[in-house]
């Protein structure tokens, strides 16, 4: 439903930016429901199969998103920098939630405090990103 | 006492049976996005099903005739046809979508890919309608739907501020940052998730199942005025689950194990246990329902025989329609087409074909002809107008507000 949103060319620098700000939210929802599936997981023990499902829904999610946006041409070079930016942000929380999925599937979670640590940067990370390219 | 027990185990029954796949994402999606100010419309969406759902239910146990049987022979072939192939369709694509939604709630349990479900999920669906008794496969997925009971609990323990939850449910508004097109389109999805046509072709032609007569009228009337609107209520709980957990870090809903999540991060491993068995009760109910409204639609048009209660060599055609119907929801899922996205469609386009189902009942119901002294009342008649204008309103303005928000982007 999210992801898709992002299709289409943009012809302006405005609508790029557009476009990288509402793929940073997709990504961002995405590490939201991991970190809410996380700390339920730590607080309560939480089956795996239902953890590891969510966890790679949601990196299925991300990853979905992050490469709808790098398939869209930037309009221009000040584009570029824009791309550069928000892919920098985009693809680590998309290699997070990658080696969350990895380890979740192989029963090996273990301590997810800092995992839960790193999800909650990437997210303050990905929430400003989408603030600044909004303006 | 005996009355008592079936009245009160038939509206437990349809509690549990409210729920289906469609309730459980628009719900949830609706409440992650939009919080409270969309509340309204499952309370409109619940007036609306009672009202044409009790008609029907007072049609088929006075005719002994199922809507769609009397609805041909009221409104002529023609009429019925279009009905017939538009209703046919979306309670086709829900098919898919319940027979999806029984498989992704067992990924949930297993973490097996819900393709490499799907068709034992269909094969299962099809033992159940082939081989348990009506009434027993009715209970059975009814009353473990009532599982998801547990949302209202996990909202309780949550203790969200009930004086902010009334404001926003009592003073709709478009949130900061939704377009007024976007709020319709979701407004739509919902009355459409709650008012989806099968829901009275299953109940109607339960109702023959089950050689409803005269003294059955307070089960079915206890049914849809007690059961249906405490259905309704399990859809509330749903939409304040993800309004208080998901909604304030903007999360989106796009899958079933999202829709889980207030549930699992608030009760922990036995709420998630009980949440997972009530989507699929939800779901395998409603698949139940879907396989056999799919052949109850086209056999009655056809006035071929039908029923599970009918032997199997007599009813073959409807039998046959009915795994059909199974079987190609199945292949239709295994194209890896994204569930929630057919359960998104599905129930979007069952507001496009509301006016064919519900024009035609309240015409029958008012039909002293076939109804004698239980035609409806001036107040039923006055409601089911109004209603019908709001359903008209929302199957047109469905479409375009679909294109116009790329289907509520």
């Amino acid at each position: 439903m999210a992801v898709t949103s992002c299709v289409g060319p943009a012809r302006t620098d405005d609508a790029y930016r557009g476009k990288a700000a509402n793929t940073a939210d997709h990504v961002r929802s995405s590490v939201e429901t991991a970190i809410i599936g996380l700390q339920a997981a730590d607080r309560h023990g939480l089956q795996s199969a239902y953890v590891s499902t969510l966890l790679a829904e949601a990196e299925d999610d991300a990853a979905a998103a992050d490469g709808t946006f790098a398939s869209i041409q930037p309009p221009s070079g000040r584009s570029d920098d824009v791309r550069r930016e928000a892919r920098s942000v985009i693809g680590e929380a998309v290699d997070e939630l990658a080696q969350l999925r990895i380890t979740s599937r192989r029963g090996d979670l273990g301590h997810l405090e800092p995992s839960v640590r790193r999800l909650q940067h990437l997210a303050s990370a990905l929430d400003r990103l989408a603030s600044t390219l909004r303006g | 006492m005996r009355k008592y027990v079936e009245v009160t185990l038939g509206v437990l029954t349809a509690i549990g049976g409210f729920v289906d796949i469609g309730d459980l994402v628009a719900n949830a999606a609706v409440g992650a996005r939009f919080r409270w100010s969309l509340a309204w419309v499952v309370v409109v969406g619940v007036v609306g099903i009672v009202l044409f759902a009790e008609m029907s239910g007072r049609v088929a146990t006075l005719t002994k005739r199922a809507t769609f049987d009397v609805v041909r022979e009221r409104l002529g072939p023609r009429f019925a046809l279009g009905n017939l192939i538009a209703s046919f369709f979306v309670t086709f694509l829900t098919l898919v979508a319940e027979i999806a939604g029984i498989a992704l709630a067992l990924q949930l349990a297993s973490s097996v890919n819900y393709l490499l479900l799907l068709p034992t999920c269909g094969a299962l669906v099809w033992v159940v309608i082939w081989r348990v008794q009506f009434e027993r496969m009715e209970r059975i997925f009814g009353l473990l739907g009532l599982a998801l009971i547990v949302f209202a609990v996990a909202v309780w323990r949550l203790g969200p501020d009930w004086g902010d939850v009334i404001h926003q449910a009592s003073h709709p508004a478009v949130p900061h940052g939704e377009g007024r097109p976007t709020y319709w389109y979701y407004a739509i999805a919902l009355f459409g998730a709650a008012m989806t046509p099968y829901e009275v072709f299953f109940f109607s032609s339960g109702a023959v199942e089950e050689k409803w007569d005269r003294a059955d009228l307070v089960t079915s009337r206890a049914n849809v005025l007690v059961g249906f609107p405490l259905g309704g209520f399990l859809s509330l709980a749903i939409m304040s689950g993800t309004a208080i957990v998901l909604a304030p870090r903007g999360i989106g809903v796009d899958h079933l194990s999202q829709v889980a999540l207030p549930v699992a991060a608030t009760l922990g491993r036995l709420g998630l246990v009980v949440v997972i068995i009530g989507f699929f009760a939800a779901t395998f109910g409603a698949a139940l329902e879907t396989g056999l409204s799919a052949g109850y639609t086209v056999a009655q048009y056809f006035g071929w025989p039908w029923g599970k209660g009918t032997k199997p060599v007599e009813a073959a055609r409807f039998h046959g329609v009915v795994l059909l119907s199974i079987l190609l929801a199945v292949a239709v899922g295994l194209t890896t087409v994204d569930p929630i996205k057919v359960t998104e469609y599905s129930i979007v386009f069952s507001a496009v074909a509301l006016p064919l189902t519900y024009f035609p009942i309240l015409v029958v119901a008012n039909d002293p002809e076939f109804m004698g002294d239980q035609v409806n009342s001036r107040l039923t008649n006055a409601l089911g107008s109004v209603f019908l204008v709001v359903i008209v309103v929302a199957a047109v303005a469905a479409i375009p507000l679909m294109l116009a928000t790329k289907a509520g982007m």
